[in-house]
């Protein structure tokens, strides 16, 4: 057995776990080695009491290192519009279903294709559908481009400004943290009884590239020439 | 939502609209009853003759956004003005004029019988199966706003007594009902296009109440949930002229009802103003008059009408979302009234689609949701 014969092994089990709850879906070798899955979703989810139900047409893509990599996934049926301000990715289409290092957290924690509809693609319709109602996301967004990723980074380490932040990615880039060093945050406590754990919690979830990019991504944000930077702070 | 289950919830909200809407027929009894009322106040022998009295609907009536009373045995409302045209409230006080139209009211033998003071009206309990009772409420023209050149010689704004009789309080529910009108050409055009079209009329032969518009469906489905809400605690109960301009403010001609409905409820609340740090929903032809003054000394009536629309909101959302025709019923039953909602679908649904099929969906309740970025 090859290692891509496991690999398709482990995606027709998936794919079999996953049609047992959510019928309208059907896989497809869509080029020799690329994997799709495709057809109609239909799901019922409850948040907060409120109860949503909708069906889309979708097209999940799965990549081909996966399930290292969490799957990718687009609407075909032109139910939702291809603009930033519902959370879809203009040129490809594909869903901004959070912030990419909490994409790939979350998977991990699931690599399998039903957790990922069930605990990612299903909460992201379902806050699709009840701002169709509601008129507001129920439960927040992030906003576009660098301060979205701030955002996101912020509420993640618990800390406010810029700076806090970009100190823990660059020790997050780095990957080194000795346990008695002094945490980059900046609160004066020891890495261990900081930030240490998370840090080394996310190393396995990001690339170095990956943090590389969110910090210039966030440097561009703060950056004095970014007129945009409402939200700097010192 | 897929295409079927958007049809199916339209076609059980159009027939659930029909069902809680006055019928044709009423509408032509109501409007006899009424001409009938005027002719008698105009009558040769009528003391009020001279001040040249005139009847016209207003209110849902006149809006064509009728909504049946929960239960059977209650009856529709219908709100008419009778304007004194050649009195004004500097020559008659409110209570004066009431007492005015009343005894004129008094003189036939048949009224006599079937009326019913009101605070500030009169009320008419017919009684031949019409179903409907008329609130007739007297009205001078408002000379502190100047005349219109209206086409008609009266339909302008009104003075008529406030509730305590003791002053007046002015109106003008013809300009309201052209507001409202102008809201929803675009389908009403349409509507009546349609209708033309099966009967093969010419559209301008078709009333305008005989067709209804996704804004005046809405606008019922909105007041029933309402009633339905607010059953047990009437006090609470936001009114009908607040449900009707905010919804005619958001409605967007959409063509189906159900996303009329979406819109409405989703952008309702944005129509709700601040003017020095007071609500206001400014009356559409008068933006002087807060249609929600009494926000401000009793701010629980804000609060209720604030968790009724997020109730509607969720209810109409899910209802809408079922996936099964069955399951849909009894969701809008639960919101909307049983019996209404079980007549109407019956009539729109066969046995068959009604079967409620156990869903086959999973069912997620949902935590920790991530927040969706935008790149």
């Amino acid at each position: 057995m090859t290692e891509n014969d496991v690999c398709l092994d482990i995606i027709h089990a998936q794919f079999n776990e996953l049609v047992e709850h959510y019928q309208g879906l059907s896989l497809h070798e869509d080029q020799p080695g690329r994997w799709i899955v495709r057809g109609d979703l239909t799901f019922r989810a409850e948040y907060n009491g409120v109860e949503m139900a909708g069906t889309f047409s979708v097209l999940i893509t799965l990549p081909d290192d996966y399930p290292a990599s969490p799957p990718k996934i687009c609407e075909t049926g032109e139910q939702i519009p291809r603009e930033a301000d519902f959370h879809v990715y203009p040129t490809t289409g594909n869903f901004c279903l959070g912030a990419q290092i909490e994409v790939r957290r979350k998977f991990a924690q699931n690599p399998d294709l039903l957790h990922f509809v069930k605990d990612q693609v299903v909460h992201f319709l379902y806050a699709l559908v009840y701002r169709s109602w509601f008129g507001k996301m129920p439960w927040g967004e992030l906003s576009h481009s660098g301060k979205g990723i701030l955002e996101y980074y912020n509420e993640l380490f618990h800390v406010s400004g810029h700076k806090p932040t970009l100190h823990l990615l660059l020790a997050l880039h780095d990957r080194v943290f000795h346990r008695t060093w002094m945490c980059p945050c900046g609160s004066g406590r020891k890495l261990r009884k900081c930030h240490g754990p998370q840090l080394k919690e996310l190393v396995a979830h990001c690339t170095p590239e990956d943090v590389l990019s969110d910090m210039k991504t966030i440097l561009d944000y703060v950056s004095p020439k970014n007129t945009n930077a409402d939200a700097r702070q010192p | 939502m897929s295409t079927q289950v958007l049809a199916a919830s339209n076609q059980l909200l159009e027939v659930l609209g029909e069902q809680l809407d006055i019928t044709d027929s009423q509408h032509e009894a109501a409007k006899s009853h009424y001409k009938a009322v005027g002719a008698w106040l105009n009558q040769e022998d009528s003391e009020i003759a001279k001040y040249n009295p005139i009847i016209f609907p207003q209110g849902s009536f006149r809006l064509g956004t009728v909504v049946r009373p929960i239960g059977d045995v209650d009856e529709y409302d219908v709100d008419l003005v009778c304007e004194l045209q050649a009195l004004n409230q500097r020559a008659v006080t409110p209570l004066q004029l009431k007492e005015l139209v009343g005894k004129r009211l008094r003189e036939n033998k048949k009224y006599d019988a079937m009326l019913e003071p009101l605070n500030r009206c009169w009320r008419l309990n017919y009684a031949d199966g019409a179903r409907f009772h008329m609130d007739i409420l007297p009205a001078v023209p408002d000379l502190t706003v100047a005349p219109t050149p209206a086409p008609s010689k009266s339909f302008g704004p009104i003075s008529i007594p406030d509730r305590s009789l003791n002053d007046w309080y002015y109106s003008n529910p013809t300009a309201f009902a052209e507001w409202f009108k102008e809201r929803m050409k675009v389908q009403l055009f349409a509507a009546r296009e349609k209708l033309a079209k099966s009967l093969r009329e010419h559209v301008e032969d078709i009333p305008e109440y005989r067709v209804r518009t996704p804004l005046q469906r809405a606008v019922q489905l909105l007041k029933r949930h309402r009633d339905v809400v607010f059953q047990n605690l009437p006090d609470e109960r936001p009114s009908s002229i607040l449900i009707t301009t905010l919804a005619a403010r958001s409605y967007g001609n959409q063509v189906s009802i159900v996303e009329a409905l979406q819109t409405i409820v989703r952008d309702m609340a944005l129509h709700i103003e601040t003017q020095g740090g007071v609500y206001w929903v400014p009356n559409p032809v008068n933006s002087k008059e807060n249609f929600v003054d009494r926000w401000q000394s009793k701010p629980k009536l804000r609060e209720a009408f604030l968790s009724w629309l997020d109730r509607a909101r969720g209810e109409f959302s899910s209802a809408v979302l079922q996936e099964s025709t069955g399951s849909m019923v009894k969701s809008f039953a639960a919101s909307l009234g049983e019996g209404s909602v079980k007549v109407a679908a019956a009539k729109a649904f066969s046995a068959d689609e009604l079967q409620a099929r156990p869903s086959s969906t999973p069912r997620i309740v949902i935590t920790e949701p991530s927040k969706p970025h935008a790149a």
